[in-house]
């Protein structure tokens, strides 16, 4: 679906490369997602993917066709949410959703399905401006679905929403997922991430670290160890076993058949934990 | 052509929505009737109560009404698009079919449009003078280029509405222009060239008098155009 060699990309007026050479290729289907710290290249990476900055160096081929010579029509297939939520804030969330698909050619989705969908439907004749944050997020989802598009661009998707909400749009990915449609997430909160995403790149200062599944990473960076919280004489104690052959280790059968047990956990990492080991800087 | 007409739909929806902005459009329908009453009633009175013949002065009246319809537009449009930066509408228009070009496009050429239509009807409707099609087609190109001139500056000078506000009120000296090009001996009244309207309303009032219009035209071309581009550059490096 897409095919990133050696990406480098240098604003105008600027001494340094912004981007300092990327590769990678994101599968038809697949939810892909940009990690890292802000001012580290996610943006830019976008900005050259929805072909908003065009005078890159390197490739970056899209269903085949090289992206700085597409015309409009590449956008009747994408579909955009940037991190901030654009619209007329003067307009009802209907409104803005009819009007905004007046811009596509081809098939569109119906504003009030799609409002339905985020929970929103009782809200389509709210005018924007009286929206919440979340809601204005939900709605920053609907209009980039607007167009059924086969390639849908988000930028921190999951902003401002409740746990709720959240997982709603996140079982929403996962559906559009489901229907073959290919999903690049930029975001640096690494729960969203690590839930939906099939494949995640690290981006820091301009280039990328590692690229892989969130699984994988946890698991080859982790340890391969069971750590065991139990009671005993009315003190909270902790062991720790190799996962190695773990069914035939007899202290850790001892244990479970005799004490208390309060909680049980297999040490993987978690990606924010990754992050830190590979690139040395944080994600905030 | 869909994409084209929802946007200007939708910017019908938009200034119905915002008083300033309807007023704004009230603006030169206000200025056309009443300069077309109420100076023939002011030329009167000031002919019989003070001696003083305002009709001397038409050709001047009539350029400073003409110069204030782009003005007008100009900010309309600028406001409208503030607006829109603001709500980082420009940059998502980039990313869908319409594009930042079919943006502008609408943005610049329709309002240019209007100012054509504008123009004219005061010319007609005001009635102060007649105006030769000579002149008409030179002085053109000149209102047709401020519209989007000020547009553009507003929306690549000023960070809000309340700066574009005073932006505004600042632009009033373009229309006191035209009086130092009517005014001011030569070659004093170039102090003033730096302003388009200097160069626009010279060319109607040297055409009046014959001779020299291919030199204001030319400059006054070359001053409008660089003006239009510097502020594109300056739009440009605001909505990126």
């Amino acid at each position: 679906m897409i095919q990133v060699r050696d990406l480098v990309y240098r604003y105008p007026g600027n001494n340094v490369n912004t981007l300092k050479g990327l590769n990678f290729s994101i599968k038809k289907g697949e939810i892909f997602g940009f990690l890292g710290p802000s001012g580290a290249g996610k943006s830019t990476t976008q900005k050259i993917l929805i072909g908003i900055l065009k005078n890159y160096q390197g490739n970056v081929i899209v269903q085949g066709t090289e992206l700085n010579t597409v015309r409009s029509d590449y956008y009747e297939k994408i579909g955009i949410a940037f991190e901030f939520p654009n619209f007329y804030s003067r307009f009802t969330a209907l409104e803005n959703l009819s009007f905004f698909r007046s811009l596509y050619a081809y098939d569109t989705e119906e504003p009030q399905e799609l409002l339905k969908r985020v929970g929103l439907e009782n809200h389509g004749n709210t005018k924007v401006a009286s929206l919440s944050k979340g809601m204005k997020t939900r709605l920053n989802l609907c209009r980039s679905l607007l167009n059924r598009p086969e390639i849908l661009f988000l930028d921190e998707p999951t902003s401002g929403l409740d746990p709720t909400n959240s997982r709603m749009v996140k079982d929403i990915l996962l559906e559009k997922k489901d229907q073959g449609k290919t999903i690049i997430i930029t975001t640096h909160h690494m729960n969203v991430a690590e839930e939906i995403c099939d494949r995640v790149a690290f981006i820091v200062d301009g280039q990328i670290c590692l690229i892989d599944s969130p699984r994988e990473l946890k698991l080859r960076q982790g340890k391969k160890s069971l750590k065991v919280e139990y009671k005993e004489e009315y003190m909270v104690k902790t062991a720790e076993f190799p996962l190695k052959k773990i069914g035939e280790n007899r202290d850790f059968l001892e244990l479970i058949q005799k004490k208390k047990i309060e909680t049980m956990h297999t040490q993987e990492t978690t990606l924010e934990q990754i992050f830190i080991n590979v690139t040395g800087r944080s994600l905030s | 052509m869909r994409r084209y007409s929802s946007l200007l739909l939708a910017d019908v929806k938009n200034i119905r929505r915002d008083p300033m902005l309807i007023l704004a459009t009230m603006g030169p329908v206000v200025m056309a009737v009443v300069f077309r009453f109420v100076v023939p009633i002011l030329s009167d009175w000031l002919e019989q109560s003070m001696h003083f013949r305002l009709s001397d002065y038409y050709e001047l009246i009539l350029v400073i009404i003409l110069q204030l319809v782009p003005l007008m537009l100009g900010m309309i449009v600028g406001y409208v698009m503030l607006d829109e930066r603001d709500e980082q509408l420009i940059q998502l228009f980039a990313v869908t079919p319409l594009r930042k070009s079919g943006y502008l496009w609408i943005r610049l050429i329709v309002p240019m449009v209007i100012t054509l239509f504008f123009t004219v009807f005061l010319i007609y409707f005001v009635d102060l003078m007649p105006v030769d099609w000579r002149t008409l087609l030179l002085f053109l190109p000149f209102q047709l280029l401020l519209t989007p001139i000020f547009a553009l500056l507003l929306v690549g000078f000023a960070a809000n509405k309340v700066e574009g506000l005073a932006f505004t009120k600042g632009a009033g000296i373009l229309v006191l222009v035209p009086l130092i090009a009517y005014f001011v001996k030569w070659p004093w009244q170039l102090m003033v060239g730096i302003f388009p309207t200097y160069w626009s309303s010279k060319v109607f009032f040297v055409e009046g008098q014959g001779g020299g219009t291919w030199f204001f035209w030319g400059m006054g071309i070359l001053v409008h155009l660089v003006l239009f581009w510097y502020c594109y550059v300056k739009f440009e490096e605001r909505v990126d």
